[in-house]
């Protein structure tokens, strides 16, 4: 779709000037209603402002950030078919993210009013090597504002391999968008696993056209108040979007997914899996809406959010949310809430494992479940993360 | 009935039209158009009310002027305009008839052609009505009887004055002032409805029913029931509405209050058939209304069901507080929209006790260029120890020009309950159809066949007599959406 021409400086500069305007989101917008971020806002963050030395030996297909400020392009080394630049020397990947920004997104307006610039990733044919983006994070009352658009040319594939880490009190408000173009395929898994001190608010959006493909799987453990978006829009028949997600949530941590499906075509396909383990006094949300266009005969939607509460004072939030405009449709949400079944305690208790070493077992496998049937390297890459959490709730 | 009365019933009835769409011509005593402390003084002075009830209404209207109207659900409707509705209309009476023969014949007639007779010899056996006509309740049946048991079924205008200790106990308690917009527009301007008391121990002889009626033109309809069953008691009630046809739109902003102690239920069914509108969505009534049950005692059950076929717009959310230990909420809902009728309906069920247990089934259908929303919430508090929810919501899409929606709500803050939520859409499955064609079945007919096999679950829950009413709605709201 051809978009109007934004360049990354009037597009940074229009976010600025509308949040502004707008500010912080509070719990009065209907999208932040179980999510509470007054902790944030009165943290006061300053912009990172860091630079980056050039790392003597660049890994292949390895993109190193440092609060948000990625390493010098020149310094970066790729496998054919990934091409890199800055966002502000490509004004149609800036022009298709000012596109793609949601109105009156105020987080959205927050990660773009100030980041200084981003990457612009386009690849051209499949790419076997994943591709690792590395966000560390350091230092107190700084936040960090990475922005990157992808495109992935007809036919192309890619991994990407998502780690979000590090210390200190400070917020990183990544904000991504992917163009799938038609035939393309992105596998995206994602590991937030950022110190418990830490705020995490992120945006991706994803755009796809015909016969594309999106693997999003997000392992969410780190931070005191997290938050995962990801917007879809399935804009061309015979496209596929899969959103699955684990959080992991203790002490007084905050969790939030929250995903909009927009079914624009027909003959779409969406999947969503979402499972939950909250602990102590965590309290979690899991907002997800799909929306099916009129023309957009013969979706087929589904959703399923499941949360185990492992404690009396945690807090379960859930809001699936379906908005139907088409008649020839298949969808459906489910969503559970509750304890570990004792059925299943009981049945492994009986065959003589302890009571502690059988609920560990239960709340595993309630959460690999979800991202069990990925393919190496990325199935083991989220299963670490969540097997890391488990180990560290028993020693605690 | 004679031979083509009978026909032109039969004929009606085929063509699917608003049956209770006529007027009825009867002089009647208004109050000015427009809302102010002075309407409301006057409505309780007619009312013949004691201060602390005008005292009550003129708090309610303070705190209605400091509110906003709700925007969040799902309907669009122009704004409303609060000072072109006249708050009261009632037919003139000399005064409160004292049995049925005083009751204007006119009047009499209507509810006759409504399908209501209010003669109680020719009643169905066992269904105490109380018939409220635009602001006033013009007639109660079988009180006597009633009254032997302990039970009081009367107005609620009624039972201000002769129950106020009991009225002003729990008016309000489950549904203050202050709780939303309309709620709070209703205390101030309430005229009537009905009040049921039923005492400990006691499960009421017959079924009780209320219908309302709107017949006058650009009144509103502000009515208030009062439900209280005490310890070990059970009732039945039932709630049907209907209204002329007519081009401008006409506003229903209804309380309904009900309260239940240790080991009491409450059934409350309601067939909501307010005029829907023309096919162009021209007239109609806007239907909003707060519906909210507390089972306060042990083991008490409330339970809702309801078939709403009408209304050009519904916004209504029966709900249930779960406080005593081991208290059931139960909702069912069938919500049928066609043409350009707007419903955003659906249940909160809050646990507070522990055991508690609800169930919610609800059944969307929409049809023409209608938008159907579920919206529910279902709360677990830190006390609702083994709570149980199980919700299961379906949506049926007729054409591709309507809109079906689902909103839950669930949040749970107790690891011991358990909440489990379902939704479906899909449209009626074209092999579902083909069978029946194939039978010689017409499109309508299998349509209105299989609409109705969906809302089975719910339909069994309602009382024989409305239950057969029911199925005949459902089929003539979705008549013209197919073929």
């Amino acid at each position: 779709m051809p978009h109007d021409v934004i360049s990354f400086e009037r597009l940074t500069a229009d976010a600025s000037s509308r949040y502004a305007k707008n500010g912080w989101p509070s719990s009065k917008d209907e999208a932040w209603r179980f999510t509470n971020i007054n902790a944030i806002r009165s943290a006061q963050f300053a912009p990172a402002e860091a630079s980056l030395e050039p790392l003597s030996s660049p890994e292949d297909n390895v993109i190193h950030f440092i609060n948000g400020v990625y390493q010098p392009i020149d310094n970066m080394s790729f496998n054919d078919g990934i091409h890199c630049e800055n966002l502000s020397q490509n004004t149609a990947l800036s022009s298709a993210l000012a596109a793609a920004v949601p109105d009156q997104h105020k987080v959205a307006d927050f990660a773009l009013a100030y980041a200084r610039d981003g990457l612009a990733i386009t690849i051209d044919q499949p790419v076997a090597k994943p591709l690792q983006l590395i966000f560390d994070y350091s230092g107190d009352g700084v936040s960090s504002h990475p922005v990157l658009v992808f495109k992935i040319m007809p036919g192309a594939s890619l991994t990407i391999l998502e780690e979000h880490k590090g210390e200190g009190s400070g917020l990183s408000a990544p904000l991504m968008l992917f163009c799938l173009e038609e035939g393309a395929r992105l596998n995206h898994a994602r590991r937030l696993i950022e110190a418990d001190s830490r705020y995490h608010l992120g945006l991706n959006l994803v755009k796809q056209q015909a016969k594309s493909v999106y693997h999003g799987d997000m392992v969410m453990a780190g931070g005191d108040i997290s938050r995962s978006e990801t917007q879809v829009s399935l804009s061309e028949a015979d496209a596929q979007s899969y959103l699955n997600a684990v959080y992991l949530g203790r002490d007084k941590q905050i969790r939030d997914v929250t995903s909009r499906i927009d079914h624009d075509a027909p003959d779409c396909q969406s999947f969503q899996r979402i499972h939950g383990v909250l602990d102590n006094q965590a309290k979690a949300v899991f907002q997800g809406k799909v929306k099916v266009e009129r023309y957009a005969q013969k979706t087929d939607g589904n959703q399923m959010s499941r949360t185990l509460i492992l404690s009396r004072q945690a807090e379960a939030n859930t809001k699936p949310e379906l908005e139907i405009y088409a008649d020839d449709v298949t969808c459906s949400h489910g969503a559970t809430i509750g304890e570990l079944d004792d059925d299943q305690l009981f049945y492994l208790m009986s065959r003589g494992i302890s009571q502690d070493a059988a609920r560990q077992m239960l709340i595993e496998a309630f959460l690999v479940d979800v991202v069990d049937e990925l393919e190496e390297p990325q199935r083991e890459w989220l299963v670490a993360p969540i097997e890391q959490w488990i180990k560290s709730r028993v020693t605690t | 009935m004679s031979a083509t009365a009978e026909t032109v019933r039969q004929v009606e009835e085929a063509t699917g039209k608003y049956k209770y769409g006529f007027v009825t011509d009867i002089e009647v005593d208004k109050a000015p158009k427009g809302l102010n402390e002075d309407t409301i003084r006057m409505i309780s002075a007619k009312k013949e009310e004691p201060e602390w009830m005008l005292e009550w209404r003129l708090k309610a209207y303070q705190v209605w002027l400091k509110m906003d109207d709700p925007d969040w659900a799902m309907l669009h409707y122009p704004p409303i305009d609060y000072q072109d509705i006249h708050y009261y209309a009632a037919p003139k009476m000399a005064e409160q008839p004292k049995s049925l023969d005083e009751v204007d014949p006119e009047l009499l007639r209507t509810y006759e052609k409504l399908g209501i007779p209010l003669h109680e010899q020719e009643m169905l056996a066992g269904v105490a009505v109380d018939a409220v006509f635009d602001s006033v309740s013009v007639a109660t049946t079988f009180r006597e009887k009633l009254a032997e048991s302990g039970v009081i079924f009367c107005p609620i205008s009624e039972a201000i004055r002769t129950h106020p200790e009991l009225v002003k106990a729990y008016i309000g308690s489950v549904v203050p002032q202050g709780d939303n917009y309309f709620a709070a527009l209703n205390s101030a301007v309430f005229t009537d409805g009905s009040f049921v008391y039923i005492p400990k121990g006691v499960r009421c002889p017959m079924e009780l029913s209320t219908y309302f009626r709107i017949n006058e033109q650009n009144t509103g309809q502000f009515e208030r029931t009062l439900i209280i069953a005490e310890e070990g008691s059970y009732v039945s009630y039932l709630e049907g509405c209907t209204a002329p046809q007519r081009d401008e739109n006409q506003l229903h902003a209804a309380v309904v209050e009900l309260v239940t102690m240790d080991d009491a239920e409450i059934k409350y069914s309601t067939v909501q058939n307010w005029y829907p509108g023309d096919e162009n969505g021209k007239g109609g009534i806007y239907n909003f209304v707060t519906k909210r049950g507390a089972c306060r005692g042990a083991r008490s059950k409330i339970s809702w069901t309801q078939v709403e076929t009408g209304s050009a717009i519904t916004w209504k959310y029966p709900s249930c507080i779960l406080q005593g230990d081991g208290s059931v909420g139960e909702f069912y809902s069938v919500a049928v929209t066609n043409n350009a009728q707007q419903a955003d309906t659906g249940t909160k069920m809050i646990h507070i006790g522990a055991n508690t247990t609800s169930t919610i089934i609800s059944k969307g259908i929409s049809a023409g260029r209608s938008n159907n929303t579920y919206r529910g919430l279902v709360k677990m508090m830190p006390g609702a120890e083994n709570a149980r929810n199980f919700t299961q919501c379906d949506s049926l899409l007729v054409g591709d020009q309507c809109g079906a929606h689902t909103v839950p709500y669930i949040t749970s803050r107790n690891p011991s309950a358990k909440v489990e939520h379902e939704a479906t859409t899909s449209r009626i499955s074209e092999d579902q159809l083909f069978y029946c064609l194939q039978r010689g079945m017409a499109t309508e007919e299998a349509v209105s066949l299989i609409v109705n096999g969906f809302c089975k679950e719910v339909m069994k829950e309602l009382p024989m007599e409305f239950a057969v009413e029911a199925q005949k709605l459902i089929g003539i709201s979705l008549e013209g959406s197919v073929g």
